[in-house]
């Protein structure tokens, strides 16, 4: 019985000891395998105890699991030590130093992203993209759109020309012209683009984009054309925006609206953008005109469709709260990175 | 159009305020565009009386009056030469704000203070006369506020009345407007007339020789008036209209305008000839000089009132001098007219004159009207010029014009408006309007009222019902339609893509101008011959250096390098996609085409720790092109020298080729290009042609397996000049068509010693693979060799050793 006691201290001793000088997390394993393993040397030595009397096989055991312990939470404290030390020694990489990019990231136009948004949500609705040619005859600019000449109404627009007959578009309401003269109803477009007034000032470039929309089909109402744009404007703007409708002029609709919102800058209390009303002009819009539709050979008997016309600087403006038109076509890097 | 409220109230009863009032006309279509009280500021000067007047110590120009307003005295300084002890002044006190900006203050003026300034009627915004202070008679009540003595306490509305409410560009418009929201009756001015003398047909007759310009003409003499200034009632009323008062013959025409709506016009009638009025269209090239002094060469397309010796007026749009009324005049020939609305805007359009009489005109003047009219001026000529009405009057109405009864089905109104609307509140909306409305089985026979040119079809009548009844009250609902999904338009698409791709890529989207300058070309040193310079013009730019359609991106995109450079952003990288404008000869239209341009300048990449700044070349902008058409799947694309872009140096730049098509260029921009738009520094652009782009994207893509079996790369180094272009030696291989060769790419150009000078060394490398197996080294090693050997002798040239 002494000799199996006095040869486990030994290896608690040489076990300890070795234990110490190790230098390596791997050195501390194999250690653990040498003393605890399946075949280590406590492990072993505890085996030889069914030769001994049964009586003394409690206390041997005893000191033999006493041992076991000692050197398991010997191998636990070199190895945590040894990982500290470790860690200790390595050295990191700033990770707060910017990483390696060629360019940052490059912007698409603010008119652009609100166009975008603008005709998603009338594709979601399930209205069709129309295009059409920037320079216009007057034809479909004003006459189809019941302008005739020498009209007070072409006093609305200020227009560049290029003849007597060719124009720069006022307004992409041309378009409708050109899609209802080619299809039959149902009809449901929309027409960005860019259209053009001589006129230049804070609120007014020659130069700006508006999008248009027509839908045409039997039993088309006002109560209609208002569900729309209502919920365009929600869309837009929020669920909470208000709305309102009021009565207006336009030579191609009637009835004809203006569209308001309530004022995004200060909730239609009254400020210096809505010039203390608390609505903000948004769109014009209204029926087609009877009129329309007979230039195109339509029926207004049969159908009718309602028509708007909203300017997409105008809701950039709103939107990100630019104060100056010019700002778009001006390009400066500065204002372009913001979008 | 300026209502004042208190003049609209002699029409029509209005118990609510100001406020409130706009919001109603806002939401039946007469938009209130501003509510003002443009004489406020005369609620700070006081009506004082000068009990004395004494020297001022320090100056002799200057005296101290002692000024009384009933309840406090002051002592004013004033240096004007018309000032009396026992005279009524106004005076104005601290804090008020006179037209001019000027803010009165307590002041010290050489050593004496005054709490206030006696003012003349100019520095009050009242006159034009600045001679001394406005010497204010007895009706006065001293203590007053000017305003209250005025009659000048008044709001304001600015409505905005669209171009087809005419009938509404008078105070009796907004009127009968306002009645009709709060159904009320209008009350209409009562009056007589006094006639005297011998009738106007004794000495005056009219002859209408263009009737299809001329629908109705009156004229009405009134002798023996005196000329003066007009009372101060009228005169504080077409103050607050925003008219000025000159005399009262001309603002009695100018009040009457202002409150029926209809042009008057008053002639000396002593002027004249033979006391004949003749109403005619212009001879080619005849003159006339109106009332502003201007002379007019005519158009036979301009209507003249004239006498036998000439033109005497503009008609509808201004008088003539010849005619004038002036402080001698003594009888007056009064006109009222209903003229051509067209014929009226075009001469006024064509001479560029836009009057309150042409305003009204263009948008028709009620034809009853103008009898009315002419009766409420001949009644205040009388009653405020000493005027005598001559019995009878002159009506040129040949052919007199009835509104037109229509129909209105009322299921019509309902399906419109999309709601339920009640018979009785329809006629109801209608009759508070003024028409007249007759039950027929299930439709309405409806008469509009005179004034009301706008209403002649059923769509007129709904728009009225739906105006009234409030477009807030007609419920939302949603449209009806039979689903249907069709595709994008491609090219659209596209268009789309290659921003989002730019973007990805770093570049930044801008949008320029359409039109752009005509010197631009020459700027860019175009030859006379170029595409570009067949451009479409505008007739009437808003400037000089935006009077042609684009027709190109170029111009636009150096706009913006350039302005960027001088906001100190050197480091930049934009493009636009935007249509350009190509003028064919004998086309009506241009023809319109998308174009992609981009400008680079400043370095390879972003500022950062991680590489040397190092200035932008050649490749960069390459890189953007190549990775551009890559992703729209277009490969195999060539790049040739080019030397016949003006505006690229030609060292480093380069056409873009797709088979025979050239898709456009890139390069340098030359350095006389950089000054004329005063580039600050280097820079790079391209433009492409995106319709020859949008043909070459494949409609589908492809898929291919992928490879079961490893790649073998064998790299050859060639020895060429300098100037050999290294896409040659791939474009070679690729026309060899070996089998295995997957792909070449170049990997390394290198110049300098051991090449010998002249010279460059070009990498390349060369994927071998087999669909089927792994190929041998001896497989992979005899095509290299039979590759190489082929370029060599082809190209003449080494392998460097």
């Amino acid at each position: 019985m002494e000799s199996i006691i006095a040869r486990l201290e030994a290896i608690e001793e040489g076990a300890l000891k070795e234990i110490k000088a190790a230098q390596t997390i791997e050195q501390l394993e194999s250690l653990r395998i040498k003393y605890l393993g399946r075949k280590g040397e406590v492990t072993t030595t505890l085996r030889q105890l069914g030769k001994i009397p049964s009586e003394q096989r409690p206390l041997v055991g005893k000191k033999g699991n006493e041992i076991k312990e000692k050197i398991q939470l010997a191998l636990e404290e070199a190895t945590e030590a040894l990982k500290q030390k470790i860690a200790a020694e390595v050295k990191h990489i700033d990770v707060t130093l910017p990483g390696r990019r060629a360019y940052s990231y490059g912007t698409l136009h603010p008119i652009t992203q609100v166009m975008r948004e603008i005709c998603d949500i009338f594709l979601r609705l399930g209205f069709d993209i129309a295009e059409g040619p920037d320079v216009e005859l007057d034809y479909y600019n004003f006459e189809a759109l019941n302008i005739p000449p020498h009209h007070p109404a072409r006093d609305m627009q200020d227009t560049f020309y290029i003849s007597s007959d060719v124009v720069l578009r006022t307004h992409t309401s041309s378009i409708q012209i050109r899609v209802m003269e080619k299809e039959k109803p149902p009809i449901r477009i929309i027409a960005p683009g860019a259209v053009y007034r001589c006129d230049a000032d804070v609120s007014h470039t020659p130069m700006f984009h508006q999008v248009e929309g027509l839908l045409v089909e039997k039993n088309v109402s006002f109560s209609q054309l208002k569900g729309i744009l209502t919920t365009f404007m929600e869309a837009v703007f929020g669920e909470g925006i208000g709305v309102r409708f009021r009565p207006s002029f336009f030579p191609f609709t009637e009835p004809s609206a203006e569209m308001d919102i309530s004022c995004v800058i200060c909730g239609g209390k009254g400020c210096r953008v809505c010039k203390g009303t608390g609505w903000l002009e948004i769109l014009g819009c209204g029926m087609v005109d009877p009129a329309v539709f007979e230039k195109v050979g339509y029926d207004p008997e049969i159908y009718t469709g309602f028509a708007f016309g909203l300017g997409v600087e105008r809701i950039a403006m709103l939107k990100y709260g630019i104060d100056d038109i010019r700002l778009f076509f001006e390009n400066h890097l500065g204002f372009l990175k913001q979008f | 159009m300026r209502v004042p409220l208190n003049w609209l109230r002699e029409f029509v009863d209005v118990t609510c305020s100001a406020a409130e009032l706009a919001e109603m006309l806002t939401m039946a279509g007469l938009e209130v565009e501003e509510i003002e009280e443009p004489f406020s500021y005369l609620k700070r000067v006081i009506v004082a009386r000068i009990n004395a007047i004494k020297p001022h110590p320090n100056a002799d120009r200057l005296k101290i009056c002692v000024v009384t307003t009933g309840e406090q005295t002051y002592e004013i300084v004033c240096g004007a030469p018309n000032i009396q002890e026992g005279t009524l002044v106004p005076l104005a006190l601290p804090g008020c704000e006179l037209p001019s900006g000027i803010v009165v203050k307590e002041a010290k003026i050489r050593g004496i203070k005054s709490p206030g300034m006696l003012c003349s009627q100019k520095e009050l915004g009242l006159g034009e006369d600045h001679s001394g202070i406005w010497l204010l008679t007895k009706e006065f009540n001293i203590g007053k506020t000017l305003a209250e003595a005025l009659n000048l306490d008044d709001t304001v509305l600015e409505v905005a009345i669209t171009p087809n409410r005419g009938d509404c560009l008078s105070i009796l418009g907004v009127a009968r407007e306002v009645a009709a929201i709060t159904r009320q009756k209008i009350h209409y001015p009562t009056f007589t007339l006094k006639e005297a003398g011998e009738p106007v047909f004794k000495h005056f007759r009219v002859t209408v020789k263009h009737r299809e310009h001329c629908y109705r003409y009156i004229v009405r003499l009134i002798r023996g008036v005196r000329i003066q200034p007009s009372p101060w009632w009228l005169q504080a009323k077409l103050l607050l209209a925003g008219v000025r008062p000159i005399n009262n013959i001309v603002d009695i025409t100018n009040y009457v305008m202002l409150e029926y709506g209809q042009p008057l016009h008053a002639f000396d009638a002593a002027k004249i000839a033979e006391g004949h009025i003749i109403v005619r269209l212009a001879h080619a090239g005849e003159k006339l000089i109106t009332l502003d002094g201007k002379e007019h060469s005519l158009h036979d397309t301009d209507l003249l009132i004239c006498d036998p010796r000439g033109p005497i007026a503009l008609a509808g749009v201004m008088g003539g001098l010849n005619s004038e009324i002036t402080p001698e005049t003594k009888d007056v020939l009064l006109e009222s007219a209903y003229f051509n609305p067209i014929t009226i805007r075009r001469t006024a359009k064509r001479l560029n004159i836009s009057t309150e009489s042409s305003y009204r005109f263009e948008r028709e003047v009620d034809p009853e009207g103008t009898f009315q009219a002419a009766q409420r001026a001949c009644y205040f000529m009388q009653s405020l010029a000493e005027g005598t009405v001559a019995p009878g009057m002159i009506d040129e109405y040949p052919e007199p014009q009835h509104p037109v009864a229509i129909y209105v089905r009322i299921p019509r109104v309902q399906q419109l408006l999309g709601m339920e609307i009640e018979k009785d509140q329809i006629i109801d909306i209608l009759q508070s309007l003024q028409i007249e409305v007759k039950e027929v089985e299930d439709k309405l026979e409806v008469t509009p009222p005179s004034f009301r040119h706008d209403l002649t079809r059923e769509i007129d009548f709904i728009e009225e019902v739906a105006r009234l009844y409030g477009y807030e009250k007609i419920a939302a609902s949603a449209p009806l339609l039979p689903l249907q999904a069709r595709a994008l338009p491609s090219r659209q698409n596209w268009r789309t893509r290659i921003k989002d791709i730019l973007s990805g890529l770093g570049w930044h989207e801008v949008i320029t101008y359409a039109f752009i300058d005509p010197k631009s070309f020459d700027k860019l040193g175009l030859p006379s011959e170029h595409p570009f310079r067949q451009v479409t013009k505008l007739l009437n730019p808003l400037t000089a250096d935006r009077a042609v359609m684009r027709s190109t991106l170029v111009p636009g995109l150096l706009e913006v390098c350039s302005y960027n450079h001088h906001q100190r952003i050197y480091h930049l990288r934009v493009f636009e996609v935007g249509k350009v404008f190509r003028q064919i000869p004998d086309a009506v239209l241009p023809e319109e085409s998308y174009k992609l341009g981009g400008v680079l300048s400043g370095y390879h990449f972003d500022f950062s720790w991680h590489f040397r700044p190092e200035q932008a070349d050649f490749y960069d902008i390459k890189g953007v092109i190549d990775a551009l058409l890559q992703a729209l799947g277009i490969n195999e694309v060539n790049y040739e020298f080019q030397n016949d872009i003006p505006y690229l140096n030609p060292t480093n730049s380069a056409y873009i080729i797709k088979g025979d098509k050239c898709l456009g260029y890139l390069g340098e921009i030359q350095s006389e290009v950089k000054e004329a738009w005063d580039l600050k520094r280097s820079a790079f652009l391209f433009e492409l042609d995106l319709e020859s782009i949008f043909d070459l994207i494949p409609k589908q893509r492809q898929f291919k397996p992928l490879p079961k079996f490893p790649p073998t790369e064998r790299d050859v180094a060639l020895v060429v000049p300098e100037a050999f272009a290294a896409q040659a030696v791939e474009n070679f291989v690729t026309t060899l068509a070996i089998p295995y060769l997957e792909s070449i790419e170049i990997i390394d150009v290198y110049q300098g010693a051991p090449i010998e000078a002249g010279k460059k060394s070009l990498t390349y490398r060369l994927t071998y693979r087999a669909p089927d197996r792994t190929l041998t080294d001896a497989e992979v090693d005899k095509l290299h060799g039979h590759i190489v050997g082929k370029i060599l002798k082809n190209f003449k040239i080494e392998v460097r050793q």
